[in-house]
């Protein structure tokens, strides 16, 4: 098998091109762009041949096992392991670059830094890969880190704007959050296996290793209460969230709890599971009141996030792998499609000198009939993020609602609550993208902008796009369009216990349907909604949802009315808030630094100077003076005794008298 | 080998002297080619050294008897000349050689009293090293003091404005921890004895090549009845061994004074280290020193602490080491949490990067305290990290502060603009020592982590505690980064823009050592823990 050593080409090259333009950047022909689709796109098919290979027979494994003992007694296995979902993960990335790099040959076409641009999504796509591809989870937290750092620059690209700037350090610094937990559990697994290799752990970890490890997933996959970094995330370039935002880095997440969920404690995945349901009806609400055009499809994206954690805490994995892969192609896709959207809206803007906020839903409309090429394929991608019938997205998300109802054998009453939210979150899913498609494509267009710009379509924003919305159809992930029972994921992970309530889905499909169609006609065809500069409908829900986390009037103010753009989160006062009361806790720390410890090593200095001083004067006064005194004596004594050798003979007559005298009384005594 | 590594310094001190007091040029070359053949003789010994190599022995001996003294009753004292190389002396000495390259370059542009600043220099050049190798404790000591007298005069006449007050708290707050550590040492001469040497002197034997551990028996019996033939040696391996000691002298287990002999000790190299609360002449001392002496002081003299906790702390008190981990391991986490914390606080960059050190180097207390292999290995290599990324981020406060003499964070923005290939270099540093995978601090920080998480004597709650510092550094950096780098090009006075050129050549040259050595170490760790390997065997091999 030499062939197989050319897997290490797979990890390597997209690094190799990655340092290369950041080395050596090109200035002029658009290099950059082709050789990343090129190189994306035969990474998707070596992932398409993987995964024929890895899926014929179940439990297929290619293996290059490498073991790197770096310590007498810990060794890292640091060869590339790949299985079935690893091939699907390493086509999917692939696929979906190959995609978005086309894409942003246009997108950044007028980018001086373009190079730099596809250097971080060739830094990223080795990142990622490094992730799946290894089983050692030192090495996974190793391309855990790395894609946070790729996340980082992404957002931070355009690093003039302050949101930006912001947005890129909340992100790392809240992943970073999810990371040390992430360590700890690395740690616990050390401690309690003896070995950080994924296959080789076979016991139940407790419950707070769990919980540690599910940290990490917790930031990466932007799980709440760690969510609100991902909605800012959006001030990089659409392209990059759609690749890593979306598609790619946040469902690593979800990657790392599907390889590890076997070892958690039933009690643990439950709590997962309720904090999973928690996010997906808090961002799906969040969704139903944003503005921006990409913050809803943030927001979206935490949400599903949610249905697929909650899936594989339920024990369901096959079902969540799925989500993340149909996610995958038809949340990029969306990306793309309102991608287009702004990147139409702000060369028009800048073509007329206006200035107004492109991402705005608000301030545009009627695009469907302006570029229906572009209207198609979000029609079948937002179809398919509502979980129409006929779509993927149906398809997996509805397996995932009927498994948490199925659950109930195992986990009892709780997965009633769990499965009725669940349909909750599809109906709320449904009806944000009604009202986006309402907002952006079906209503009509402002009228300064009514014949503004008939966008004549460019095949780097078309390929992409048809691509990942016939890729969100149901025939390719199963034959029948109503059940991913018969389709090949469901085969090779489907848990052994498996008898699905369809009628569940059934339901949930038509609640869907009709929710998307309220949104649609809300927002797009009511007398209120076509109009309208500003929410129309869901002010109070706003204020409300808003009120909840305890917003500042300022926030609630911009949902009223406009105010500037990067006011208008709820995380921003979160961060506002932490920072503050942070960077006070610092200061006071310092405070006790400089006046508290310092002032104390100081006072000590001070206290033996003065120490110094007393024995100074003691040394001069006392130690001194004795020694003076003693000398004194001495002098005094040796007067004397001068003065009684005077030399007069009466005087030596007295003194010779007195003494016998003095000797005579002693001795009669 | 050893022997010509120390002699280097001392010609070139002489050298130096012949020089006059204007030729600097001539001085900076003299002092780069000591440098240079110092680095060339590690490498040598580096390449020599044998791999892995039997646990416990020494390469590349060399031993002469110095003095004796006939003390009566008491026997004799005798003191060596004795150097060796073990693991982490050779880490130690690997790390010594690349940051004086580094400082000895960063030294390029002293031109005021250079022949004055270089001599100190060439003595710094003797003492740290001769740390490193010498296996006496009595030299160790010499040259542990005499490293304290070079350092003051560097940051007393080169420094910045305050750099009389710095100069003295540097001064007197590491002496009283030298008393500290004085006082042990003579404890341990007195407490202990060497029982080959006694055999010989006793005439047990008639060469000291026939002593035999057999004989050890006859030879305590010995010294019970017949005092007077004792021989005290000031030898390192005589403090670590439990034989060596003298049944009911104040070191022997057991006695009163071993308690306050260990803190003694601890203090006296948690001052050097340092750890919190011991930590406050670090700031003052790097901020007012001058660059070069900046990266010393963070490159090796505060591994100097670490190396005193492997070399003596360890070996001498294993079992009190043991009994206070949960207090040492506290002491670690808030070196780790509160000097991040402090580094968030501050607009000063050079006192920002102080108080990162701070916090860095309590994972090395913490990895010590783990006494597991990854946690052993972990503090050896974060320190060999620390010492190289350190040096690098007080380089680049250096490039500034040589362009504006103003290092406050808030006084400029977008840095991006003006000065591209600094900001490349000040990301990667920054990077790199906020522990991103594929540099050598992540290296550290996650085996140390992994290691004490392992330890029966940390509790997981302190581990968890020390994890959140990734989360801080991510946090002081990143905004700093923030701060200094992105955004719109401003600068608090119009006159810097002029001043503020993109990096020198020589500057990128001593940037770039410091990003290559840490991502060399950073994706082949196995080259930093094969050389230390030998050493945390020993150490491992003092538990039960």
């Amino acid at each position: 098998m030499e062939l197989i050593h050319s897997l290490w080409l797979l990890l390597l090259m997209p690094l190799a091109w990655g340092i290369l333009l950041l080395v050596q950047p090109f200035a002029r022909a658009r290099v950059d762009g082709v050789v990343s689709v090129v190189l994306y796109g035969g990474l998707s098919m070596a992932g398409w041949l993987l995964l024929r290979s890895t899926g014929q027979v179940p439990g297929t494994v290619i293996e290059l096992p490498v073991h790197w003992q770096l310590l007498k007694t810990y060794s890292v296995n640091s060869g590339i392991y790949i299985d079935y979902p690893t091939a699907w993960m390493v086509f999917i990335v692939g696929l979906v670059g190959s995609c978005v790099a086309l894409y942003s040959c246009r997108y950044m076409q007028e980018e001086t830094h373009r190079s730099r641009y596809f250097a971080y999504l060739s830094l990223f796509v080795f990142a990622m890969l490094g992730i799946v591809l290894v089983r050692d989870l030192l090495l996974i937290y190793v391309g855990w880190e790395l894609v946070g750092l790729c996340s980082y620059l992404l957002i931070g690209f355009w690093h003039e704007r302050s949101e930006a700037r912001r947005a890129a350090l909340q992100a790392f610094v809240t992943n970073r959050l999810g990371d040390a937990a992430f360590v700890v559990g690395i740690g616990a697994c050390l401690l309690l296996t003896g070995s950080t290799d994924l296959l080789q752990m076979q016991q139940t970890l407790p419950w707070w290793a769990a919980l540690c490890l599910f940290g990490g997933t917790m930031g990466k996959s932007a799980q709440f209460p760690l969510h609100f970094w991902l909605p800012d995330a959006m001030a990089g370039p659409t392209p990059a969230s759609a690749l890593i935002h979306a598609a790619t880095m946040v469902a690593a997440g979800v990657y790392l709890l599907f390889r590890l969920h076997p070892l958690f404690p039933d009690s643990t995945l439950l709590v997962i599971a309720g904090l999973a349901l928690i996010t997906i009806l808090w961002s799906a609400l969040l969704a139903c009141v944003q503005k921006d055009m990409k913050r809803v499809l943030a927001y979206s994206t935490v949400s599903q996030l949610g249905y697929m954690i909650l899936a594989i805490a339920l024990h369901n994995p096959a079902g969540g792998f799925a989500h993340l892969l149909t996610h995958a192609f038809f949340k990029a896709g969306l990306f793309l499609s309102v991608g287009a959207v702004i990147y139409y809206l702000h060369h028009w803007q800048e073509k007329k000198g206006l200035h107004f906020d492109a991402q705005n839903m608000f301030l545009t409309g009627g695009w469907a009939r302006r570029a229906l090429w572009l209207a198609i394929p979000y029609g079948i991608l937002a179809a398919a993020l509502a979980g129409f019938p006929l779509t993927a997205g149906a398809l997996s998300k509805e397996n995932i609602i009927m498994s948490v109802w199925a659950s109930h054998a195992r986990f009892g009453q709780v997965a009633y609550y769990l499965g009725s939210g669940a349909i909750l979150g599809a109906l709320l899913t449904a009806f944000y993208m009604g009202r986006q498609t309402g907002l952006i494509w079906l209503r009509p267009a402002p009228p300064e902008q009514a014949a503004a710009f008939p966008a004549q379509p460019h095949a780097t924003f078309i390929i992409p796009l048809a691509l990942l919305s016939v890729g969100s159809l149901w025939f390719w992930w199963s034959p029948n369009p109503m059940s991913l029972e018969a389709g090949a994921i469901w085969q090779r992970l489907k848990a052994p216990e498996a008898s699905l309530p369809h009628a569940i889905g059934y339901l949930t499909s038509a609640g869907a349907l009709f929710m998307f169609a309220l949104g649609a006609w809300l927002y797009g065809f009511s007398p209120k909604g076509k109009t309208a500069h500003n929410e129309p409908y869901l002010q109070p829900l706003a204020r409300l949802l808003y009120r909840f986390c305890c917003l500042q009037d300022r926030v609630i103010r911009y949902l009223m009315d406009v105010a500037k753009p990067n006011e208008q989160t709820e995380s921003i006062w979160l961060q506002d808030r932490l920072t503050a009361w942070g960077l006070k806790l610092c200061r006071a720390a310092h405070q006790f630094d400089s006046k508290g410890i310092d002032r104390l090593i100081n006072g000590l200095g001070k206290i033996t100077v003065v120490a110094a001083h007393v024995i100074a004067w003691t040394d001069r006064q006392i130690v001194d003076g004795m020694v003076k005194a003693i000398v004194g004596m001495a002098r005094l004594a040796a007067y004397i005794g001068s003065r009684l050798q005077s030399g007069i003979l009466q005087e030596y007559a007295w003194i010779a008298i007195v003494a016998l005298a003095l000797i005579v009384l002693g001795v009669a005594i | 080998m050893l022997t010509v590594l120390l002699l280097i310094p001392l010609c070139l001190l002489v050298l130096l002297g012949t020089t006059g007091r204007r030729h600097y040029h001539t001085q900076r070359l003299l002092v780069l080619a000591g440098v240079i053949a110092q680095l060339a003789i590690t490498l040598f010994l580096y390449a020599r050294f044998p791999q892995a190599g039997a646990a416990g022995s020494l390469s590349f001996e060399e031993q002469y008897e110095w003095f004796r003294i006939p003390a009566g009753d008491w026997g004799t004292i005798r003191a060596d000349y004795h150097v060796g190389l073990d693991g982490l002396g050779l880490s130690m000495l690997l790390l010594t050689s690349v940051v004086f390259l580094l400082a000895a370059i960063a030294s390029w542009n002293i031109k005021e009293k250079s022949k004055g600043y270089y001599a100190l220099f060439a003595l710094l050049m003797l003492s740290v090293p001769a740390c490193f190798v010498v296996r006496d404790y009595l030299v160790f000591y010499v040259f542990f003091e005499f490293m304290l007298l070079p350092m003051y005069f560097l940051i007393g006449l080169w420094g910045g404005e305050r750099r009389e007050y710095a100069a003295l708290k540097f001064f007197i707050y590491t002496l009283v921890g030298s008393l500290f550590i004085l006082i042990v040492f003579i404890a341990g001469l007195v407490s202990t004895f060497d029982p080959a040497a006694t055999a010989l002197e006793a005439g047990i034997i008639a060469s000291i090549e026939d002593y035999t551990p057999a004989l050890l028996p006859e030879v305590q019996k010995l010294i019970q009845t017949q005092p007077e033939w004792v021989v005290h040696r000031f030898d390192m391996d005589l403090l670590a061994m439990q034989e060596s000691y003298i049944p009911g002298s104040v070191l022997f287990a057991g006695h009163d004074f071993r308690w306050w002999a260990f803190w003694l000790l601890v203090t006296g190299f948690l001052i050097k280290l340092p750890a919190v609360p011991f930590h406050t002449w670090l700031p003052d001392a790097h901020v007012e020193a001058p660059t070069p002496i900046s990266v010393i002081l963070a490159g090796i003299l505060l591994k100097v602490g670490g190396y005193g906790l492997f070399r003596f702390v360890i070996p001498m008190f294993a079992d009190l080491w043991q009994a206070h981990s949960e207090v040492l391991a506290f002491m670690a986490v808030l070196s780790i949490l509160y000097g991040a914390m402090n580094a968030l606080a501050m607009d000063d960059l050079k006192k920002m990067i102080a108080y990162a050190s701070v916090s860095h180097m309590g994972y090395v207390l913490l990895g010590a305290v783990s006494m597991t292999e990854e946690g052993l290995q972990g503090a050896i290599f974060q320190m060999m990290s620390h010492g190289v990324l350190s040096a690098g981020l007080f380089l680049l406060v250096g490039v500034l502060y040589d362009r504006t003499h103003d290092r406050h964070i808030s006084h400029y923005s977008g840095l991006w603009h003006r000065m591209p290939r600094f900001s490349v270099f000040a990301f990667l540093l920054m990077f790199a020592s906020l522990g991103l995978p594929l540099f050598s601090a992540f290296v550290g920080e996650v085996f140390t982590l992994l290691g004490s998480f392992r330890s029966e004597w940390v509790h997981n709650g302190w581990v968890a505690g020390a994890a959140l510092g990734i989360v801080l550094s991510a946090a002081y950096f990143l905004w700093c980064l923030r701060r200094m780098f992105m955004g719109e090009y401003w600068l608090s006075e119009p006159a810097y823009h002029e001043r503020l050129t993109d990096l020198r050549g020589r500057e990128t040259v001593l940037l770039g050592i410091c990003v290559v050595l840490s991502i060399l170490w950073g994706v082949y760790p196995a080259f930093l823990f094969d050389i230390a390997q030998d050493s945390v065997n020993t150490l491992l091999r003092l538990i039960p």
